[in-house]
Formats: structure tokens, C-alpha cells, sequence
């Protein structure tokens, strides 16, 4: 017997959805901590870092100490990278303007917090948030 | 043991194709639904990525309109099928958009494919389309969110909840669609019953 004579299977059953909606509410809960919770908590007043970087290069590093500016990224060699860079008076940058054909960098908006970054990948230029010694959090590739 | 009714109905699905091995009309008919499929799946992921982010703030994030087609694929063919319309479907986001594109997109679909194929076969096909499609679209962020660290060499851990819970929202839309698609489908296929002894065990 083939399988396309079988009966539709059902939209979800009563087991499914309970599955679902756990998990929905973990990860949820989870959101809410980091996003949420966590910097309430424990606030992070300390003086913020944008590390730009061009293929593991350094380009800038920038201090988020609440000037709000706005520039053009200029990468050595890489005259045909078009960026606007922006930092805001929240202590927080984002990149405004970009050549880059699916604007994914544009999309992510303004970061700030420690382990958040924004990633141009046709660029191939990254923004990472860290301290002062560098970017931090960084712990997923070791 | 079958009843009068179910004689009947193998009665009427024996005058419309009567036998077991396949004909070459079979054959094409199935090709040109394969190469429908692939090309159902170009459109939408193009359409995808032409739409703006539902998600702003959280990186390529899109609807994943085109796992419509691979779980559509996984259910009605084979897993086989399913892989095939993924990779292609990669190599022409290579084309569009480059191979870090097709990067992300090769690892978000291995990853969902491989969560899909497991929990259909694993519960025998007894899976609601809601569970499969809401774990495969979670997988697919997850496997994005992971080549896109390992890639641009960046922390995704406060990305991972953000992106799963979106994943498992467009999940819940493609098994929506798939659901009204269904009997479509299936009487598509009883009447071609071109499809006897496809990919089944």
C-alpha cells in the first residue's frame, strides 16, 4: 500500500501542541532572562567597546560612551565597502547604511550589550561589543 | 480483512491504473512534479528574501517559505526527494546570493532535514505536520545561527531563544499550509497513481 493512500495525518494532536507550547515557554522564559531580567539585575554601567573588524583585521574601535556620531567605514584596500556607521546617545551603535546586497547588518539594528555583535558578511565586516582589553563573550568557537 | 467499501475503492483505483510496475508516462509525470517542486522552491525562496525581515534586530531572519516545498516533499515522497530539493534549492541561493548565503542556507536545511527525517520516521509517520514543521523550522535557525558563529566568529547565545522561538512560529504557518494542501495532494496522487510503490518501505 503507498503511502499517499494512508490518512492525511492530523494538523496536531493534544501531545503536540503541549510539546510545543513548552518549549515556546522555555525559550521564552529564556529570552525574557538575558534580554530582560538579567540586565536589570545586574545592570552593566561599564563603559562599552565597538571592535570593527575586516577579516579578523582591526579596523576601529570605537567608545560607546554615549556621543552620538555618524561616519563612513573606511577599510585599507577595500575601497568598494560602503558603510555608515552610527552611535547613538544610549551608548549604543548600528550600522545605517550598507552596499551590501541583503542588508542583514542594516536589519539587526543597534547593540550594546556584551556578546552582541552585527555582521556584514559580503563586507566581511564584523561589530563586536566588548571592553576596553577587546571583544568579550565570544565563547562559542573557543 | 476488507470490507465491501474498501474492495470497491481498489476496484475503482484499478480501472484507473491497474498495474503495479510503472510506465514511462509514470515516470515523467513524476519528474515534472520534481522539477516543479524545485522550481515552486527557487520562487519562494527568492520571494523570501525580497520581502523585508518580519524579524528586525535578529539577523537573517526570514519566514522559510520554501521549507513548504521540502516538508511537502518529505511527507508525499521520500526523504531522498526532501534532500534533493534542499541542496538545489542551496545551489541557487549560491548563485543569488553568494556562498556565504549558501552557507547558511545549506546548514539551516541539513539541520532541519535531518530533525524532519528523524521524527517522521522515528514516530513512523505518526508525527502531526504541527510537531515536524515547528522542529524543523527551530533546527533551521539553530543550524543557521551556529555556521553563522562559527563563520563570522561572534557569540550567538543571546540570539539562539530569539531565533528559535520565530523558527518554531513560521513552523506553525508552513503546517498550516501544508494542512490545506493535503487533500489537494492526495487526490492528486490517487489520480495518477503513478505514485504506487514510490519510496515506500
Amino acid at each position: 500500500m503507498s503511502k499517499n493512500n494512508q490518512k492525511s495525518p492530523a494538523l496536531a494532536s493534544r501531545r503536540d501542541i503541549l510539546i510545543i507550547v513548552i518549549a515556546l515557554a522555555a525559550l521564552g522564559l529564556w529570552a525574557l532572562w538575558s534580554y530582560v531580567i538579567s540586565p536589570a539585575i545586574n545592570p552593566d554601567t561599564d563603559l562599552k567597546y565597538a571592535w570593527i573588524y575586516h577579516d579578523n583585521d582591526l579596523v576601529e574601535k570605537v567608545t560607546l560612551d554615549g556621543t552620538a556620531r555618524t561616519w563612513h567605514l573606511e577599510v585599507a584596500d577595500f575601497p568598494n565597502i560602503e558603510m555608515t556607521i552610527e552611535t547613538t546617545e544610549d551608548r549604543k551603535i548600528r550600522i545605517t547604511e550598507s552596499n551590501c546586497p541583503d542588508k542583514i547588518c542594516v536589519n539587526t539594528g543597534a547593540v550594546s550589550m556584551d556578546g552582541q555583535s552585527i555582521a556584514c558578511l559580503p563586507n566581511h565586516v564584523i561589530v563586536k561589543i566588548g571592553d576596553a582589553n577587546g571583544p568579550t563573550g565570544f565563547a562559542i568557537n573557543g | 480483512m476488507k470490507n465491501e467499501l474498501e474492495m470497491k475503492n481498489e476496484l475503482n483505483k484499478s480501472k484507473v491504473a491497474p498495474p503495479k510496475k510503472r510506465t514511462s508516462h509514470q515516470h515523467i509525470t513524476m519528474m515534472v512534479l520534481r522539477a516543479i517542486l524545485i522550481a515552486l522552491s527557487f520562487l519562494l525562496s527568492a520571494l523570501d528574501h525580497s520581502l523585508p525581515s518580519p524579524f528586525p534586530g535578529v539577523p537573517g531572519m526570514s519566514l522559510g517559505l520554501a521549507n513548504i516545498v521540502v516538508l511537502f516533499s518529505l511527507v508525499f515522497l521520500t526523504p531522498a526527494d526532501a534532500l534533493a530539493i534542499t541542496v538545489t534549492k542551496s545551489i541557487f541561493v549560491f548563485f543569488m546570493r553568494g556562498p556565504v548565503s549558501l552557507l547558511l542556507s545549506l546548514s539551516g536545511g541539513l539541520l532541519a532535514l535531518l530533525v524532519e527525517v528523524l521524527l517522521w520516521k522515528g514516530s513512523r509517520k505518526k508525527v502531526s505536520l504541527l510537531l515536524l514543521s515547528a522542529a524543523g523550522g527551530m533546527s533551521h535557525n539553530i543550524g543557521q545561527i551556529i555556521a553563522y558563529a562559527l563563520y563570522a566568529r561572534v557569540s550567538v547565545w543571546l540570539l539562539i531563544a530569539p531565533l528559535a522561538i520565530t523558527g518554531i512560529v513560521t513552523g506553525i504557518l508552513t503546517a498550516i499550509i501544508l494542512k490545506a494542501l493535503y487533500p489537494h495532494m492526495e487526490r492528486w496522487f490517487r489520480a495518477h497513481r503513478s505514485y504506487e510503490g514510490e519510496g515506500t518501505e
